[in-house]
């Protein structure tokens, strides 16, 4: 050790109650805190049903539906008190959505319509077509008022829930997976759906 | 060679002037560094039981209310009972303060900075900010890193600088106690804070749980500011070294960490909540933190500080 550390060293046992040392412990403390948190809500955990395979945020639990089509639905149980922001993977025959549906322009046309009979105040946003690790889809983008067994929770107001379907051709069956939350939370989740699209693999 | 002055009031000392843990004292306050502030641990102790009591009250009372209150009638009937604990605390303190009582402006001030620090920084930092209910809430080990590194470090260090940027510089903080009078008032404006949000986010509650788990936080938040209080108090009156408060303030966020994790697992069973149990166990983790707080101060008070103050202030 150098003569000039160990002045340094003995100064600072000498002196009384130095407060930068308490905030500078503070400051490292929740500087810890922070890192963990920024593990633990990056963390993805991998879900498998059915040939789908996707990744979801691992703070989401799996959801319990009476609905046959759905393969797999997990939800932010705390994302908000309205609406769970949630994902959820559907596997729907052609025929239930339309006749003679070959073009992926032409399903998204009858789901949206399909969407427009099932859902309250539905509101069509935007239709793109997406290439999702190789595989063509089509995005669609749409706004509605969730009724109570849609997911809505609780006697609140009513809220409303802006989604987006990526809908995959599969023979006679249409696979649709639907990212959806909150209209006021939807911007921030961005980079979670982003996340979530990126691992979606079909086999 | 610069005159010397007194620590708590800054009075300037003539030669040779009293000396404690390396600090100098005028007469007045040399005398009463190692008082005893009574009024304090009975306060203390009688909020303690009257808690319990409380608790065994309002659960009996509840089903009454229950149903002869509306809604917004619960939730007023709830702000007045989260305000009770802090009431009984300051109302026998004071009672029992006479000989020579500690400024109620001071005392009333630090329970409404601890508050107002609650409100205005605490909770939206813990739960906006660090969101720990979103990611923290399922394993065992996350909620106490957690508890530990983000809800115990604000919370306690909210509390320290209740204390520390107001009265620790003031000649009213003139007896070693009076850092744990401070630090369990900035504790008990905390904890009302987090109870009055608890029950007007919850409309009312189940005024029972809503009782129990009011006198849990109340007794819980009171014990850690008391902790950290001991630690402001004794680094006033002697020269305890840099790592003294850093020190202190750590083991009130790892027992405010624990203990609250710890409330959070015994007030459970499976789905099933049992919140006496959590009562029980705040109950002893605060006659345990005041009785050994007691312990130390009593040790001061029988001689330990006199007689070495002394000893110093001949040489």
């Amino acid at each position: 050790m150098s003569t000039q550390a160990a002045t340094r060293g003995r100064r600072l046992a000498r002196a009384e109650e130095p407060e930068w040392l308490v905030w500078a412990w503070v400051v490292l403390l929740l500087v810890i805190g922070l890192g963990i948190k920024m593990s633990v809500m990056g963390r993805l955990t991998r879900a498998e049903e059915s040939g789908v395979v996707l990744s979801y945020p691992a703070g989401w639990t799996w959801m319990e539906t009476t609905d046959s089509t759905q393969l797999l639905y997990v939800a932010d149980p705390f994302a908000s008190a309205g609406f769970p922001t949630g994902v959820e993977v559907r596997e729907v025959a052609l025929s239930t959505v339309g006749r003679n549906l070959e073009q992926l322009s032409d399903i998204g046309l009858a789901w949206s319509t399909y969407h427009g009979r099932e859902l309250l105040a539905y509101r069509a946003l935007s239709v793109t077509p997406v290439t999702v690790n190789g595989r063509e889809a089509l995005a669609l983008r749409y706004a509605y008022v969730p009724a109570p067994g849609q997911g809505a929770q609780g006697s609140g107001l009513p809220v409303v829930v802006q989604a987006q379907d990526l809908l995959f051709k599969q023979g006679e069956q249409l696979l649709v997976v639907t990212f959806a939350a909150e209209a006021t939370r939807y911007a921030e989740l961005t980079a979670t759906w982003q996340a979530i699209q990126s691992s979606i693999q079909i086999q | 060679m610069t005159q010397p002055v007194c620590c708590v009031c800054n009075v300037p000392l003539e030669e040779p002037a009293k000396t404690f843990g390396g600090r100098t004292f005028c007469d007045r306050h040399y005398a009463k560094i190692s008082q005893n502030r009574k009024a304090m641990w009975t306060a203390t102790l009688v909020l303690i039981i009257a808690l319990v009591l409380f608790v065994l009250l309002v659960s009996a009372l509840a089903p009454g209310f229950a149903t002869t209150l509306t809604a917004g009638g619960l939730t007023l009937l709830g702000v007045v009972l989260a305000l009770i604990p802090a009431a009984l605390w300051l109302g026998i303190f004071y009672l029992q303060d006479r000989a020579e009582p500690e400024p109620k402006g001071y005392v009333l001030g630090v329970f409404f900075l601890g508050a107002l620090l609650a409100r205005a920084v605490g909770q939206p930092l813990i739960e906006e900010v660090f969101q720990v209910n979103v990611w923290a809430g399922d394993q065992f080990w996350l909620k106490l890193a957690a508890g530990i590194l983000i809800v115990g470090t604000i919370q306690e260090f909210l509390k320290y600088a209740a204390v520390r940027y107001t009265m620790f510089r003031s000649p009213e903080l003139d007896e070693l106690v009076d850092g744990i009078v401070y630090g369990a008032a900035a504790g008990l404006g905390y904890a009302t804070m987090l109870n009055i949000t608890y029950v007007t986010q919850t409309g009312g509650v189940d005024l029972g749980i809503g009782a129990t788990r009011i006198a849990v936080t109340a007794l819980a938040q009171a014990s850690f500011g008391g902790v950290s209080g001991y630690f402001l108090g004794r680094a006033k009156f002697a020269a305890m070294g840099p790592w003294w408060l850093p020190g202190g303030l750590s083991l009130a966020i790892v027992l405010n960490g624990v203990v609250t994790v710890a409330l959070g697992a015994i007030s459970r069973t499976g789905i099933q909540v049992t919140p006496l149990r959590g009562l029980l166990l705040a109950a002893v983790v605060a006659a345990l933190t005041f009785g050994v707080l007691f312990s130390i101060m009593r040790r001061s008070w029988a001689g330990d500080l006199t007689p070495t103050a002394q000893a110093e202030s001949s040489n």
